[in-house]
C-alpha cells in the first residue's frame, strides 16, 4: 500500500489491472488494499452529483433537481451506472 | 460463563461473512433481539445446547476490522474487553481469504481464547480453491474449520472446533505478526512506553498498533494509566506517527499472504488488459481511437436523426398554404400570421432538432451503459494534468456534452476553488446537448453531407479552445501543486439495459422538446413583434433600424444583422437562434421580412434560410452559436458554483468575444472556400 501511494504520487492515473500489474501483484490484492485504503481514509471515493441542488434543472424549471433527484435531462434515472469507480488520495 | 453456568460465544465478522446465517442454525428459535446499550445497534443473542452443555451466542455486529471508526466497532470491541465471552469465534469468507482474514489480523494481540471459522467453503470450492485448514491450525495456534453455514447437517467440525477452544482456551499465535510490526520504529518506540493491563485481556501489541493506527480511545486509556511524566513523551511519539494505519495494514496484509501461502491452493490468473483496454491505454494509439470512437458516434447519432428531419421540413411546408386558407375563412391577418409564422415554423426547426437529440442522446448513453464511456473518461486523465487539472474534471466536461448546469454541479467534487473554476471555465466551450441539436440540424440545411466535417472540426476547435483557454485562466487559477493521480476501476463490458436506457433517451427528447418550445417561441415571438410594421415595409420596424445600424460592425465577424441577432439569442439558449431565424427569414403575407430581403418566395424554411445566407456566413454563425455562452441558466450555474461575480462575468465576456473571434475566423476561411 505505501508502494501504491507512491506510484500515485507521479500524478498519473491508473486502472486496477494497471496497478496489479505494476506491483507485481493480483487484481484481487489491489482491491483489497484500496479498501482498505478507504475505509481508513486514506483514498476516498470520488462520488458525482449531477443533481442540482440549487433548486434549478437545466430546463430552469425548479424542484425537479432536489432531494437527490437526478434530472431526466442530463443523466439516466439514478445517474450514470457504468462509469466505474474513481478513487483520490486524501491530502 | 454467565451465572446460569452457560459457556459464552462471541461471532465476530465482517459483514457478509455469514455471520447471521451460522447465529440462526446455531440458535433456531431460542433468540432474542434488543438494543445494546444507549445505541441504536441491534443486539442479538441466542442459545443451545450441543453434548448437554449450554450456549449462550453473542452475535457481535457485523464490522470490517476492530479499529473505533463507528458504534458497531466500539461496541464490539468494549464487548470482548468485558470479558463476558468464554471464546470468541472469528469467521472469514473462505472464497476471499487475503481479504476477510483481516478480523483476524486486527484481533492479533487480543488474549481472549478464539477460535476461527472459514465460512462458504463451499463458495471457494466452486472456485477452484482448496484450504488447508490443519496448516493454518498449526500456524495460528487456534482451532481452525471449514463450514458452509447454510449446510446445518455439516457442524461436527465447527462443535468440535469450539470444544477444543473452551477447553484449551486457545488463543492467538501473533508472533509472527508482532516480528513485523517491530521493523516499525514507532511501533517499538510506543510500545515500549506502554504498561501492564492498560485494557483487560488486550495485549501491549495490539495496544502499541492501535496507538500507531491514532485509536482515540485507545491513546486515551493508555495515557490515563500512565504516570504524569511518562504522558508527555507518548503523546509526542503518538503525533510524531504519520499514516501509521497504512504501515501497520501493510504488515497485517503481508501477515495473511504469509500464512495462506502454501495453505489455499488457487489458479495463479496472470493480470492482462482487455483488446480494448490495451488499445486505448496505448500511448500513440490510445487518443486517435478513442477521437475516432466519439466521432463515429456522432455520425451514427444522425441516422436515427433523419425520420425526424423529414417530419419537420414537412411541417415546413404548412405554413404558406395554411395562412391561405386562414385569410379565406376569414381569420385576422394578425392571428393567421401568430400561428404559421411564430408557432408552426419553429415547430419545424424544433422537430428537425429534436432527432439530433435523440439521436446524440441514444449513442452516447450506449455507449456509457456498455462501458465504453469510462473507457473514454480514463484516456482524457493525461489531458486534463495538461490543463492544470486533476484527473476528475473529466467528469462535468463529459457531463457538460449533456447540459452545462449539470457539469457545473458536477465541478463540486472538486475541492480546490481555482480548480473548480477552471473546470467550469473549461466546460463551458463543450458544446452542450442544445448546441448538439442546433448545429447539426444547421449544418445539414447548409451544407448537407459535409456535416460530419464540421462537426470533427468543432471538436478539434473545442480542443483548442480549452487549450487556450487553460492558459488564459490557469496561470491565476491554478498554482503548480503536486498532482495526485486516481486509481480506477473500470466497470466490465455488459449488454446494454435497453428499457432504462430508452427511457433516459425519452424523457430527455421530452424535455429537450418542452424546453426548446419556450425558448423558441418566445424568441420568435418577441422578434416577431419587433419586425412587426404597421405599414407593412419591414424598413419601418425596429428591429430592421437597429440592425442595419450595428451591420458594419457584426459585418466585421461575418455575420449580417440577422444572423447577429440569432448568436444573441443563442445565449439565452442555442435553441433562441432558431426563433429569430424562423422569424427574421420567413413570414407570409403583408408582414414579411425575409422575402423582401432576398426578394425570393421560397416554400420550405430550409430552402429560405439557403436562399438568404451565404455558406460563409452560415459557417460563421454556426461557429459563434456553438461557442458562445450556453445558456442564460448556465451562467447563473456558474455564480453559484463559483460564487464570484467577477469571475462568472469575466468568463462570460471571454466567451462572447471568443465566440465572435472564431465566427470572424471561419467566415473568412468559407470565403476561401466557397
Amino acid at each position: 500500500m505505501e508502494e501504491l501511494i507512491k506510484l500515485l504520487n507521479d500524478g498519473k492515473s491508473r486502472t486496477i489491472e494497471m496497478l496489479a500489474i505494476e506491483l507485481n501483484t493480483s487484481t484481487d490484492k489491489v482491491k483489497r488494499d484500496i479498501e482498505f485504503l478507504e475505509r481508513t481514509g486514506v483514498v476516498k471515493r470520488i462520488v458525482f452529483s449531477g443533481t442540482h441542488t440549487s433548486g434549478t434543472s437545466c430546463n430552469g424549471c425548479t424542484g425537479c433537481g432536489t432531494g437527490g433527484k437526478t434530472c431526466a435531462g442530463c443523466m439516466p434515472e439514478g445517474g450514470f451506472q457504468n462509469m466505474g469507480v474513481m478513487w483520490e488520495v486524501v491530502k | 460463563m454467565t451465572d446460569k453456568n452457560e459457556t459464552v460465544i462471541a461471532l465476530l465478522g465482517q459483514p457478509n461473512s455469514g455471520k447471521s446465517t451460522l447465529f440462526n442454525a446455531l440458535t433456531g428459535l431460542r433468540q432474542h433481539v434488543g438494543n445494546w446499550p444507549g445505541k441504536t445497534v441491534e443486539k442479538k443473542e441466542g442459545r443451545f445446547t450441543h453434548n448437554g452443555k449450554e450456549y449462550l451466542v453473542a452475535d457481535l455486529p457485523g464490522t470490517y476490522s476492530l479499529s473505533a471508526n463507528s458504534d458497531e466497532e466500539m461496541i464490539t470491541r468494549d464487548y470482548i474487553a468485558s470479558g463476558k465471552a468464554d471464546v470468541v469465534c472469528i469467521l472469514a469468507d473462505s472464497s476471499q481469504l487475503e481479504r476477510s482474514l483481516y478480523m483476524l489480523a486486527d484481533y492479533a494481540g487480543i488474549t481472549v481464547p478464539c477460535f476461527l471459522v472459514l465460512n462458504m467453503s463451499d463458495v471457494a470450492a466452486d472456485q477452484g480453491k482448496k484450504v488447508d485448514a490443519s496448516a493454518l491450525e498449526k500456524k495460528l495456534g487456534i482451532p481452525v474449520v471449514l463450514l458452509s453455514a447454510p449446510n446445518t447437517k455439516a457442524y461436527d467440525g465447527f462443535y468440535s472446533a469450539l470444544e477444543r477452544a473452551v477447553k484449551d482456551k486457545t488463543s492467538l499465535n501473533a508472533e509472527a505478526l508482532e516480528k513485523r510490526f517491530e521493523e516499525l520504529d514507532t511501533y517499538r518506540n510506543i510500545k515500549s512506553m506502554i504498561p501492564e493491563n492498560v485494557i483487560p485481556s488486550y495485549s501491549a501489541t495490539w495496544l502499541a498498533t492501535k496507538a500507531v493506527e491514532k485509536d482515540a480511545p485507545v491513546i486515551a486509556k493508555i495515557k490515563a494509566a500512565l504516570p504524569d511524566g511518562a504522558r508527555s513523551s507518548f503523546e509526542a511519539a503518538v503525533d510524531a506517527v504519520d499514516k501509521g494505519v497504512v504501515f501497520t495494514g501493510e504488515r497485517k496484509f503481508a501477515w495473511i499472504d504469509e500464512l495462506l501461502e502454501g495453505t489455499v491452493n488457487t489458479k495463479k490468473t496472470k493480470v492482462s488488459l482487455g483488446k480494448f483496454d490495451r488499445l486505448i491505454t496505448h500511448h500513440i494509439w490510445g487518443k486517435p481511437v478513442v477521437v475516432l470512437t466519439i466521432v463515429l458516434g456522432l455520425i451514427a447519432s444522425f441516422i436515427p436523426a433523419l425520420p425526424f428531419m423529414g417530419i419537420g421540413q414537412a411541417i415546413g411546408k404548412l405554413p404558406d398554404p395554411l395562412n391561405e386558407a386562414l385569410l379565406n375563412i376569414g381569420c385576422p391577418a394578425f392571428l393567421a400570421a401568430i400561428i404559421c409564422d411564430v408557432i408552426l415554423r419553429c415547430l419545424s426547426f424544433i422537430i428537425q432538432m429534436l432527432g439530433f437529440v435523440f439521436g446524440v442522446t441514444l449513442v452516447f448513453g450506449l455507449l456509457e451503459e456498455i462501458g465504453v464511456m469510462a473507457r473514454i473518461s480514463y484516456v482524457f486523465d493525461n489531458t486534463m494534468a495538461k490543463f492544470g487539472l486533476q484527473g476528475k474534471s473529466v467528469m462535468p466536461f463529459l457531463i457538460s456534452f449533456g447540459c452545462t448546469m449539470g457539469g457545473a454541479a458536477g465541478t463540486r467534487v472538486i475541492d480546490n476553488w481555482g480548480q473548480k473554476v477552471l473546470t467550469i471555465a473549461l466546460a463551458w466551450a463543450v458544446p452542450c446537448g442544445a448546441a448538439w441539436a442546433v448545429i447539426p440540424m444547421l449544418s445539414t440545411v447548409f451544407f448537407g453531407a459535409w456535416t460530419p466535417v464540421i462537426i470533427v472540426v468543432i471538436l478539434l476547435v473545442m480542443i483548442l479552445h480549452m487549450w487556450l483557454t487553460a492558459k488564459v485562466f490557469g496561470r491565476s487559477l491554478v498554482k503548480v501543486e503536486d498532482r495526485q493521480g486516481m486509481i480506477m476501476e473500470l466497470p466490465p463490458y455488459h449488454k446494454p439495459k435497453w428499457g432504462s436506457l430508452l427511457r433516459y433517451v425519452f424523457g430527455r427528447t421530452k424535455d429537450t422538446f418542452l424546453r426548446a418550445m419556450k425558448v423558441v417561441v418566445l424568441v420568435a415571438f418577441v422578434f416577431w413583434l419587433l419586425s412587426y410594421t404597421s405599414t407593412g415595409t419591414i424598413t419601418d420596424s425596429i428591429l430592421y433600424k437597429v440592425g442595419t445600424f450595428i451591420e458594419p460592425v457584426t459585418k466585421i465577424f461575418g455575420l449580417g444583422w440577422q444572423t447577429f441577432m440569432a448568436f444573441i439569442a443563442s445565449s439565452l439558449g442555442k435553441e433562441g437562434a432558431l426563433g429569430v431565424l424562423s422569424t427574421i427569414f420567413t413570414g407570409s403575407g403583408t408582414i414579411s421580412v425575409g422575402s423582401m430581403v432576398s426578394g425570393t418566395t421560397a416554400a420550405n424554411i430550409n430552402e429560405l434560410l439557403v436562399a438568404n445566407v451565404s455558406k460563409p456566413e452560415a459557417l460563421a454563425l454556426i461557429f459563434a452559436m456553438t461557442f458562445n455562452m450556453p445558456c442564460i441558466v448556465a451562467l447563473a450555474a456558474t455564480y453559484q458554483e463559483t460564487h464570484s461575480v467577477k469571475w462568472t462575468a469575466r468568463i462570460a465576456l471571454y466567451y462572447t468575444g471568443v465566440a465572435l473571434l472564431l465566427a470572424g475566423i471561419a467566415y473568412y476561411v468559407g470565403l476561401l472556400i466557397w
